[in-house]
């Protein structure tokens, strides 16, 4: 993510054989962690379970098993395109399903991986996602500092 | 100029960013940014920019670059888009993005079409030009003009 940080590269493809970009990431300075305390302070009952990596983010994590970063958006619909996931209604959402953040122009600014299925009356799912350069949270879905107004979930079926 | 931007949160959104468009849209909320863009010509902006860039990289640099970029954007001036056309030059990561984030979504220049919706009178073959200016009223139709 650094200006002329040399950064590394893995071979990455959708299920269809479309390659898809990314990076491995540098280590993170004690300043950065410094910062990292605020966020989780921020949102105190979001649960770290690892510790801040920029190995991967969001995205590398739900769609490259933790191995890189994702960063480009375009390329998530790709490969929501090419590996057949289809939308799955919010109640009918099962652990393992995914969940995409969208902004209000379509960037999908955020992804996790669901852990729990939601539970009436809310129907607000428990997910894990990486918040990008920081650490792996377990949180509920609508408790994270991105974009909540258009939430998805997505599951494989075949 | 760059002494007044709100370094610890912009490091934050940085930190959060899993795409750059997450940072970009962020960052054109920022108020210590836009004030930046307020206060500071592109010029001094761009030669800023060429200043860090020469130096150590670190997560407060770029965020400054990064900073110094998206208040090009909200100024938008001819100086501020030429930056923008060549940021490929500069090999800023996520440079790219910026620009495209830019152009894809800069207003199209409005285009005024003036319709001078009316007839000239119609005059027998006496007519002379001293007649006309002397008969405004027989203008009826006033011009419109449209805005495209």
């Amino acid at each position: 993510m650094l200006i002329g940080l040399n950064e590394q590269s893995i071979v990455l493809q959708t299920r269809k054989g479309t390659n898809i970009s990314n990076y491995q990431s540098k280590e993170i300075s004690q300043f950065n962690r410094n910062l990292f305390e605020k966020i989780e302070h921020d949102y105190p009952e979001a649960f770290k379970r690892t510790k801040p990596t920029g190995l991967y983010n969001c995205h590398g994590m739900t769609f490259a098993s933790r191995r890189c970063f994702i960063e480009n958006s375009e390329e998530i619909l790709v490969i929501l395109k090419d590996d057949d996931y289809i939308e799955v209604e919010y109640k009918k959402v099962l652990p393992g399903d995914i969940v995409l953040y969208f902004s209000k122009d379509g960037d999908v600014e955020h992804s996790g991986i669901v852990i729990e299925k939601p539970e009436p009356p809310l129907y607000i799912p428990k997910i894990v996602s990486k918040w990008a350069t920081h650490a792996e949270f377990i949180h509920y879905a609508n408790n994270c500092p991105y974009e909540k107004s258009n939430i998805k979930y997505f599951r494989i079926i075949e | 100029m760059i002494e007044k931007l709100n370094k610890d949160r912009l490091i934050e959104l940085m930190l959060l960013a899993n795409t750059p468009y997450y940072l970009i849209r962020n960052y054109l909320e920022d108020d210590s940014i836009r004030i930046l863009s307020a206060t500071t010509s592109s010029k001094d902006i761009i030669e800023k920019i060429k200043e860090l860039r020469s130096k150590a990289t670190s997560i407060e640099n770029v965020v400054t670059i990064f900073a110094l970029i998206i208040s090009l954007m909200i100024k938008g001036d001819r100086e501020s888009e030429l930056f923008l056309q060549k940021i490929g030059d500069y090999n800023i990561q996520w440079g790219s993005y910026f620009a495209n984030y830019y152009f894809s979504r800069k207003r199209p220049q409005i285009v005024m079409s003036i319709n001078l919706d009316y007839k000239l009178p119609q005059h027998n073959k006496n007519y002379n030009a001293s007649n006309i200016m002397t008969t405004f009223d027989e203008f009826k139709n006033k011009p419109q003009i449209k805005v495209l």
